[in-house]
Formats: C-alpha cells, structure tokens, sequence
C-alpha cells in the first residue's frame, strides 16, 4: 500500500490482477463569492445558508503527483512519470472486519 | 503460405504494448536459406509494463522468412493486455527502415501471434480486457479521481463507492462527472441528497435508469458506451461535502484496450 504524500490519498501500486496502477491527485474544489473572490469552504456553507450565492469549481491540485507515464525516459530508459508532486510512502494497512461493510439500516 | 525474402541486413523487429507484470514472450520462427535448408531462429522479449512500447530486434539469415510465432512464455495476459507487432526493419534499430509488418494483434497465455495467418489488427479492435480496478482511497474530505492510464482506453462499465458523511449538517449530492483531464463533458447525480451521519454505497453504471434509492444503496446513471481516452477521468463531484465527509476507495469494471504509448 502506497500513500500520496500530495493528497494523501491510498492506493496499491500494483492491482489484483497484476496491471501496474498509476495514482493521479484529484482535483480540488476552490470556492468563489458572487463576485468571483477566493473564499474558503466554510464561508460558501455560511453564505449559501444565508441565503446568498457562492461557487464552488474543481480546479488542479497545487503540487498534483500524476505517476502516468510522461513520454519521457531517464538514461536508464526507464519512463518518467508525468509529475512527481510530493512523492509517495510505503504504508502497511492491516485490512479491518468492517472495510468494505454496509450499515444496516432499520424496516 | 507465401514467404517473405530477407537478408543479413534484415532484422525482426518485435515490438509490444503491455499493461500485465511479468509478462515474456518467445519468438520463433524458419527461414529457408538459398540452398534450401531451412534455418530456425528464435528470440525472447520482455514488454515494459506500463503500456508504453518496448522493441528487440532479431537478425535473420539469408534467405526467406516462412514463418514465425510469439507466444507468452511468462504470466497469463489476456486478450487486451499485451498487443505485438511484427516487423521487419532494414538496419539498425535507431536508424533502421521498416520493410513490412508481418503481423499484429493481442497475444494471451493460449493464443500466439503468427505470420503468415494473423494478419495486422488493431489495439482497439474487438473486445478489450475486463478489467476490475481498485482505485485511490481519498483522505476525508477529498473527491474520488480515476484517470485512464498512459496508453490506454476504457469503457466504464460499472463503479460503486461508499461514501461516509459526518456530523456536519448539510445536503450532499453526490454525482459522477466525466472529463478530459481538464473540462467536463458529462455529469450524472442521484436525486437523493445523502445528510449527516451515513454510510452509503453508490453504484454508477450505463443504463440503470433513473437515479433511485434502496436502503443505504443509491444509483447513479451514466452513458452507454462511452469511451475515455488517456489522461481523461471519472470523479466524483459532491454538493456540499464537508471537511470529514469520506469517499472509500471505488472499484470499477472497466472494459480497457491498448492505445499504444511511445
């Protein structure tokens, strides 16, 4: 198990089927009042709860770590991948009972 | 049968597109020589795994080339993860002329490639592999992005999540966008808001009709038969997710074919 050191997303490098997987960041969503000014996430709830208008776009992530192939090739011949970001760390996860459960729900 | 003349100036150039680790492939063939004997040849290639192309060359004898097979000796690729091409290159290889393509087409651990007899297809011809893909695990307040890898094509056949919402009161509306790495071309929601405080499973698929809710399971409808090409994704964009509201990690049926990357 792997984890994106930009977006700290967890991923297997290397899927059950043995085809490599190539983590790419999700975008994040950047928030705009009416008049198009950054504002944080809790100031769009708080206008939009008053009844105002707020934005919200995705947009790249700063940094985004993208290890898709980029076409290019070190000495070595090796691809690069197409963005590094903040780079990635080796993590053990111990699977629990419930990953993978659904809540049970009443009637 | 028709052979294919070739001299010491000739190579085989075999090149390949693979997605599946551990992959080897085996190459081997005859050539009759001018005094009729026919000579075997035989090489071995290991595709890059991350489906950008690979080539070896093998020399050949003088004479005429009457046939040549490649078949996995290593791992079990099936139809859609390794494709091969047969050439012959007039040279070396960085500065060699391509004389003719003998073959192309997907190899898997019973099927070879052959020429003569397999003729020159296509990476995206007919069916592609299925392929089931565990993506990313978002931290908590981070939307799911799945992006079709470097050399590749996918279908979305099927793709289910769980969402996980905190106590934060407020109406997320989950749906599942598509887009080119950049812009959006498509987005699909489910018409039930999830609140504070659940644990819900979406399934996102072609076909399944009308957004609907059962239980803690909610549907989300996307197109028949889309196809995205590299670098484009499937992501979900929520209405209102809050700081700890958590995506688990999707899982997706996908139908991929090889694009072929440099």
């Amino acid at each position: 198990m792997r984890r994106c050191n930009t977006c700290q997303g967890e991923y297997e490098p290397v899927q059950a089927d043995g085809a490599i997987y190539f983590h790419a960041c999700p975008p994040v969503l950047q928030y705009f009042d009416a008049s198009g000014v950054v504002i944080t996430r809790d100031q769009a709830a708080a206008i939009a709860a008053a009844g105002g208008v707020a934005w919200q776009k995705s947009v790249e992530r700063p940094n985004k770590r993208d290890e898709n192939p980029s076409g290019q090739r070190d000495r070595a011949g090796h691809a690069l991948m197409k963005a590094e970001g903040a780079g990635a760390s080796e993590i053990v996860r111990v699977p629990g009972p419930l990953d993978g459960a659904v809540r049970v729900t009443g009637g | 049968m028709r052979n294919f003349p070739v001299t010491l100036d000739d190579s085989l150039q075999v090149s390949s597109w693979n997605a599946l680790a551990s992959v080897r492939l085996t190459i081997r063939g005859f050539v009759r020589n001018p005094e009729g004997l026919w000579l075997p040849f035989s090489g071995e290639h290991v595709p890059n795994t991350d489906r950008t192309i690979n080539s070896t060359l093998i020399g050949l004898p003088d004479g005429e080339l009457t046939n040549v097979s490649v078949f996995v000796s290593a791992a079990a690729p099936i139809i859609g993860q390794t494709f091969v091409r047969l050439q012959i290159i007039r040279g070396s290889a960085a500065a060699g002329t391509i004389q003719a393509t003998l073959a192309a087409g997907y190899v898997t651990a019973v099927q070879p490639l052959a020429f003569p007899g397999s003729g020159v297809r296509r990476s995206v011809d007919g069916p592609g592999a299925l392929r089931s893909i565990t993506g990313t695990d978002p931290a908590a307040g981070v939307e799911i992005a799945e992006t079709v890898p470097t050399g590749a094509r996918w279908k979305l056949l099927t793709m289910q999540f769980t969402l996980v919402t905190d106590a934060t009161v407020a109406n997320r509306n989950v749906s599942v966008g598509f887009d080119d790495g950049a812009t959006l071309y498509g987005q699909y929601n489910n018409n039930v808001n999830t609140t504070a405080g659940l644990a819900h499973v979406h399934s996102a698929g072609a076909a399944i009709g009308f957004s609907t809710t059962s239980g803690s399971e909610r549907h989300i409808s996307t197109p028949v038969d889309m196809v995205q090409l590299a670098a484009h994704r499937i992501r979900t964009i929520t209405a209102n997710l809050q700081a700890g509201d958590n995506y688990g990690a999707p899982q997706l049926l996908v139908e991929e074919w090889l694009e072929g990357a440099a």
